[in-house]
């Protein structure tokens, strides 16, 4: 074997190793960032659904969706129960991810909507989140939106 | 495994929320209600409100009048009466024929200060 063969096998082996290190940084980022949004979405389900008829009364108050609100009130945390469980379990992550995404951006629309057209902006987003002002909610939505594509990017390049 | 490790740290993650969220919203619901039903599935607020046009929902605090606009056939606001609570039915919303039916009964009696309009706060 030849010096030259020998720096050549070194760079490989050394590249490998990067490549690894790299790879588990991106996984470490990923799951963080899934474990963050696990908590958002069973946070603010449980809140909506311990007080379920106080979000109810609520919905009951915004004109637009005021006739579904009884399907909304319950389809709301379900779905976000249901999009932390995707997130839970692992071989589920990407799908988990692309349903925070989606259901967030649904969100976000409805609460720019809100501050460009209703009178009046009544919030029952469930615990703490419901004292936070409406720009700083959408802010709140965008971090989370931004959080959870880098999430996807982060899984696409993954090997 | 290490997806093992992964469903367990989600897991763990999932309860503390459960446990955060039961524990901030434990205390909000820590004051005692005025309002407690007299009886088992009868109505357990003290106010009901027009917030569509002959649509009603009951309201645990007590409607701001100058909060009512527009025009109805019947009351912004209602106050329940001690002889409501025992009798109107505890439900998400009511229809005007069940506000008629329940005014006629002396189970509800216009909240003072509230007109013919629609509770929009």
């Amino acid at each position: 074997m030849n010096k030259h063969n020998i720096l050549v096998m070194g760079s490989i082996i050394i590249n490998k190793q990067r490549f690894q290190l790299e790879n588990k940084g991106k996984d470490r980022l990923i799951l963080a960032i899934c474990l963050l949004c696990i908590f958002l979405f069973l946070y603010t389900a449980c809140a909506k659904l311990i007080d379920h008829s106080r979000f109810l009364n609520g919905l009951y108050h915004v004109k637009i969706i005021s006739h579904f609100a009884f399907y909304i009130s319950w389809l709301v945390p379900l779905a976000e129960i249901l999009v932390a469980i995707l997130l839970i379990v692992p071989r589920t992550v990407k799908w988990g991810l692309y349903s925070f995404l989606g259901l967030l951006t649904l969100f976000t629309i409805y609460i720019l909507s809100m501050l460009l057209w209703a009178d009046k902006l009544p919030c029952h987003c469930g615990g703490v989140i419901e004292k936070l002002s409406w720009t700083q909610h959408v802010w709140f939505n965008l971090t989370f939106i931004a959080l959870a594509i880098q999430a996807l990017r982060l899984l696409k390049t993954k090997k | 495994m290490k997806n093992l490790h992964k469903l367990v740290l989600g897991l763990m993650v999932g309860a503390m929320a459960i446990s955060f969220s039961a524990f901030t919203n434990a205390h909000s619901n820590h004051i005692i209600r005025p309002n407690k039903a007299v009886k088992a599935g009868m109505i357990t607020d003290n106010y009901i409100a027009q917030t569509t046009l002959n649509g009603f929902v009951p309201e645990s605090s007590a409607p701001v009048t100058d909060d009512c606009s527009g025009t109805a056939t019947l009351q912004c606001a209602y106050d329940v009466t001690s002889s409501g609570k025992s009798n109107i039915p505890n439900q998400a919303s009511y229809t005007s024929a069940e506000i008629n039916t329940y005014v006629a009964n002396d189970w509800l009696t216009p909240a003072p200060g509230s007109s013919k309009a629609l509770y929009q706060p």
